[in-house]
């Protein structure tokens, strides 16, 4: 069974650290929080929305 | 009904624990919890600590709009069974998201309703799981929240059993099912979040069960002692869980087990 992240989850999802705003990187299957410069991934469609659990992203 | 702190069902424990608790006790308990929001129709919902979903899916049922409906959890095998669950039963629409209570990714004034059944106990960071619930309810929504008040008669047959076949203290990690059983504790942590006419009631939730054996079974492989018992000897293992049954032999009724459990139901608003 291949999952897809539910549309509606991801249009009101914010970051959990600083509650701001997420972009949706369909392909990589991540959401990037700007603000926290984290990337949350997301596994058979759950969003896995865990600081532990994000990717640190440098710029 | 897993969490960071130590209490985490063991790999299979999900369908397990859906099986057997969800069947025997957690299903009827949803139905109350739900019930005691006053869950209506079109509400957005939230069940925070979702398990298996059955809270979820109670909500989902009685509000007719699987797709308000959101479960959360911080356990990843739990959510992934949710998921399937909810499938099975037609409600594929509700979301799952893998998130700290205390740390929720959704925004402000969302929800109409907030459920947590058997999960507050479990985590690490109360007053600010609860400072969440609040937070992302809608000014006006509704919080409904249990705990367990005391061990119940089944926790005592375990840990007689248990502790006595592998020593003092096996079942000591047990105690955090019924750690938040206080009535002032939760009145505190929640008017401490701004929530307002909390108001908290005191039931019996009762674990039925055609064949106590075979419950108790399920019991086990969904504890956190599941892999030690899973190592003994069949004789062994039947023996114990017979010994198990023995204890509990006073709540027995025509249909077979029925085993209490004091819960304490907390309602409130934002």
């Amino acid at each position: 069974m291949t999952h897809t992240v539910d549309p509606k989850l991801l249009e009101i999802l914010v970051c959990p650290l600083t509650k701001g705003p997420l972009d949706y990187d369909a392909e990589a299957q991540e959401l990037i929080s700007r603000q926290a410069h984290l990337a949350y991934p997301i596994r058979d469609g759950i969003p896995i929305m865990l600081v532990d659990e994000a990717r640190q992203i440098d710029d | 009904m897993a969490d960071e702190s130590g209490f985490q069902l063991k790999r299979g424990g999900p369908d397990v624990y859906e099986l057997c608790w969800v069947r025997a006790q957690m299903g009827r308990c949803a139905e109350e919890l739900v019930t005691a929001a006053g869950v209506t129709r079109g509400d957005r919902v939230l069940d925070i600590a979702c398990g298996t979903g059955v809270v979820a899916r109670t909500a989902a049922t009685r509000s007719g709009t699987a797709a308000y409906v959101t479960g959360t959890d911080v356990h990843a095998g739990m959510l992934e069974a949710a998921a399937r669950f909810a499938a099975e039963a037609g409600q594929a629409e509700i979301a799952w998201l893998e998130c700290d209570a205390a740390a929720m990714p959704l925004p402000d004034d969302a929800f109409d309703v907030a459920l947590c059944q058997q999960g507050l106990q479990f985590m690490p960071d109360k007053p600010g799981a609860m400072a969440e619930m609040a937070r992302v309810l809608k000014p006006g929504g509704r919080l409904a929240l249990s705990v367990w008040k005391t061990r119940a008669p089944i926790g005592a047959a375990f840990a007689t059993v248990l502790d006595r076949h592998f020593g003092a203290g096996t079942t000591a990690p047990w105690e955090m099912i019924y750690s938040l059983g206080d009535r002032n504790r939760l009145h505190n942590l929640a008017e401490g979040a701004g929530f307002r006419d909390v108001h908290i009631t005191l039931d019996v939730k009762f674990a039925r069960h055609p064949d106590p054996e075979a419950f108790i079974t399920g019991a086990i492989a969904g504890s956190p002692i599941a892999e030690t018992m899973a190592d003994l000897a069949e004789a062994e293992h039947a023996r114990l869980i017979k010994e198990i049954v023995a204890e509990l032999a006073d709540y027995h009724d025509d249909d077979g087990l029925a085993s209490p459990a004091q819960c304490l139901t907390m309602t409130a608003r934002k």
